[in-house]
């Protein structure tokens, strides 16, 4: 990772942390838990996925994306579906029943950020169009703060220690 | 600092702005939901059911592409 792009995922990092961390409730007895939190923000990582696989697909009809570029981005992507799920599987079940699974947890987060790491690391992700680009670098970069969120709401919520 | 990290914290503000509505009307949908008499454990279906469908539809969007391109 460069200076820059460290720099901006830390932009992202304080950015989504005033997302959920301002995000409380006002007015009623019982507070959204951590668990409740993890929840919304792996909607959000599952939402933000299926919106960059989705510009990555108009990207290469639009023809700015090479079709073996597009190929390797939606490799990680499907990627990053299928351990969502399995994730979501998992937290489904409630907040004690993904204590028992907590090493499971941490491996799938592991992988998600494993795969955003692939796709920054590949640099330009090779769309032509520089806004087009950036645009999906950002969504690429959210998937792993909002990894990171989950991970933290967890820990907060006592699933993961 | 450059334009293109200029550019680049511009699209991430911009992602904020459209996910910030998102987490908190998340939020609020879980906070008027309980007032109502809805249980933990049916807003923990109802975001799971959410994020099972964002997945289901990627890895479609994903086959489908495949297909298109004989790969």
């Amino acid at each position: 990772m460069t200076k820059r792009e460290i720099r901006t995922s830390v932009m992202f990092t304080l950015l989504l942390c005033t997302l959920t961390a301002c995000a409380h409730r006002v007015g009623s007895q019982v507070p959204v838990t951590h668990f409740e939190q993890a929840l919304v923000s792996n909607a959000i990582l599952a939402s933000v996925n299926n919106s960059v696989t989705h510009g990555v697909i108009a990207s290469n009809q639009a023809g700015v994306l090479p079709t073996d570029k597009a190929k390797a981005v939606l490799a990680q992507t499907e990627r990053i579906a299928k351990v969502s799920d399995e994730l979501t599987t998992i937290l489904a079940k409630g907040p004690d029943a993904a204590t028992l699974e907590a090493t499971k947890i941490r491996e799938l987060i592991g992988q998600v950020q494993l795969s955003v790491t692939a796709l920054v690391a590949d640099g330009s992700l090779g769309i032509k169009n520089p806004e087009s680009q950036q645009t999906v670098l950002a969504e690429v970069q959210t998937i792993g703060v909002v990894a990171n969120q989950i991970l933290a709401q967890l820990q907060l919520g006592g699933v993961l220690k | 600092m450059n334009l293109a990290l200029i550019n680049m914290i511009l699209k991430g503000i911009d992602l904020f702005v459209q996910l910030a509505p998102l987490a908190f009307n998340e939020i609020a949908k879980i906070d008027a939901l309980r007032q109502l008499g809805v249980d933990f454990q049916a807003n923990v279906l109802r975001l799971t059911d959410s994020a099972h469908a964002d997945n289901a539809n990627t890895l479609e969007a994903v086959e489908a592409w495949r297909k298109e391109h004989n790969l």
